[in-house]
């Protein structure tokens, strides 16, 4: 003999048909004597019977067209993503390489097969400065399809450092942002606070306070987004999600409050939507896009790119 | 192949790759938000943002686990984003406009003596379903309107089978009990002419 409460447990196991045969004839006997479990039991199967006969609708007129309407459109920026992807992957592997065959000179040098002094001389140079014979960088030259964008994940801070332009030292680095980002910080960039005066949304217009200076030195726009979050670790992952529809990386300060993304320009304007999709518009506060001046170097050449920095605020 | 030249963003192969998805995404959706037009714009960014990372599906799932994850993800983040969104009372739904309400029954599995296919029963029912917790309701959505196996859906949800059963358990109660207040649907005749067809 089966109880109520077993009764109760066992009915959606009963009428999806995962119940064995002895239970089963169990099951039926308890139904038979007990009008309670019997309604509950019928009631439960006509409720699944209803959903169950729920049908699908079709898709709304123009729903395909739309929809090859937004990928057209959308296709060259997901190509220039592939192709970074690409070069990325490319580029990590040629200086994994490079690094391998300076280790092995390195290690050569102190076999003795140079005096100690030269080998000491070669050891700190390999150590922070993978570069050619001439003493020119070996990376973060034009993407080898020859296009404008740098290949990403290739900077040095002393790149974002003034007069550093002739700097040929250059650190392979999985992101690009645990560089620029803390200059940024320090720059003293009216972005840091978006909620502070930049309140009103710029959709690309340079109207910062660096406006004017020759694009030549523009190292990286960027733009604040305020987040009214009360769950951190919660909204750092539905961040990352967003990101990870676009194929980017999101970096987190120390505090975990500042989550920083680079992104093309093009892809902003998405980006930005499906955060405020994600939060809510009502929630998300976004100010100006400004360009960083007061760099110089190759990642002058960033200008088609945008870091974004979103602090998440209770 | 077309999965490789979509993943190199061939639009028509990828749209080839994915269309007999659309017609169920679009369900998944309406289903959760009862509303045509969610609906449509959910689905939408499903495939937009399929499309986007496709280039990253290894195949370690199925082409379907993967959409359908991407799917009921979606439709969970918007539903944690739509903190306005407009709750309609179960005590004051019949009297709403019909408009944005717009369950279909599979004719062929109503009796026609049955009282199913009257209309505030329709709007009862899918009022009750958008009322489930969207936990609950997500899973109700995937086992008793998709048809979906509950290996499937703990794979689409990332949640041990266990998990899901309890879920879909805790909806069929839920709806039971929202829906024997207001109407009445149980009709005994029916469950009673369809019993032997549903348990064998």
């Amino acid at each position: 003999m089966i109880n109520c409460n077993e009764m109760k447990k066992l009915i959606n196991k009963y009428i999806d048909g995962e119940i064995d045969e002895n239970i089963r004839s169990l099951f039926d006997a308890h139904i038979d004597s007990c009008k309670g479990c019997k309604k509950e039991f019928e009631e439960t199967l006509a409720t699944v019977q209803m959903v169950n006969s729920i049908s699908d609708s079709e898709l709304p007129d123009g729903f395909e067209a739309l929809l090859h309407e937004k990928l057209i459109e959308i296709k060259p920026q997901t190509d220039k993503q592939r192709i970074l992807f690409f070069n990325r992957g490319y580029v990590r592997a040629m200086t994994g390489i490079a690094a391998g065959m300076l280790v092995l000179v390195f290690a050569w040098g102190i076999g003795g097969f140079q005096n100690i002094k030269n080998s000491a001389a070669n050891a700190t140079l390999v150590s922070s400065e993978p570069t050619d014979k001439t003493g020119n960088s070996t990376v973060n030259k034009e993407t080898t399809d020859g296009s404008k964008y740098p290949a990403p994940g290739y900077s040095d801070q002393k790149d974002l450092l003034p007069n550093d332009s002739e700097s040929t030292i250059r650190q392979p680095d999985d992101s690009i942002f645990s560089r620029i980002h803390p200059s940024i910080k320090d720059s003293g960039n009216p972005t840091k606070n978006p909620s502070s005066g930049t309140s009103s949304e710029n959709d690309g217009t340079n109207n910062g306070p660096d406006s004017g200076v020759a694009s030549t030195n523009i190292v990286c726009s960027n733009v604040g987004i305020n987040i009214t979050s009360n769950d951190f670790a919660g909204d750092y992952e539905k961040i990352s999600n967003v990101a990870k529809g676009f194929n980017l990386a999101v970096d987190k300060d120390a505090d975990g409050n500042c989550l920083t993304v680079k992104m093309l320009k093009t892809d902003y304007y998405c980006f930005k939507s499906e955060i405020k999709t994600a939060f809510g518009e009502s929630n998300v506060s976004v100010g100006a896009i400004i360009d960083q001046t007061s760099f110089a170097g190759e990642l002058a050449n960033n200008k088609d790119y945008l870091i974004v920095n979103m602090y998440l605020k209770k | 192949m077309l999965i490789k030249r979509a993943k190199n963003g061939d639009v028509e192969a990828y749209e080839d790759l994915v269309r007999a998805y659309y017609k169920t995404v679009f369900n998944i959706a309406l289903r959760m938000f009862s509303n045509n037009e969610d609906a449509s714009d959910i689905t939408q960014e499903v495939f937009i943002k399929i499309y986007k990372s496709i280039g990253t599906f290894e195949g370690k799932s199925s082409l379907k686990t993967w959409i359908y994850r991407i799917t009921t993800n979606l439709c969970l983040d918007e539903f944690r984003s739509r903190k306005n969104m407009k709750v309609v009372s179960f005590d004051e739904q019949i009297e709403q406009s019909n408009d944005r309400y717009n369950i279909e029954f599979k004719t062929e599995s109503i009796t026609p003596e049955s009282n199913l296919l009257k209309k505030e029963v329709k709007e009862a029912l899918n009022i009750a379903i958008t009322e489930l917790p969207k936990d609950l309701r997500i899973a109700l959505i995937l086992r008793d309107v998709q048809n979906l196996s509950y290996e499937e859906i703990s794979s689409f949800l990332k949640c041990p089978q266990g998990t899901v059963k309890s879920r879909i358990s805790r909806a069929r109660q839920l709806l039971r009990k929202k829906l024997s207040k207001k109407v009445e649907l149980f009709d005994m005749h029916y469950v009673k002419s369809n019993r032997e067809e549903k348990l064998t």
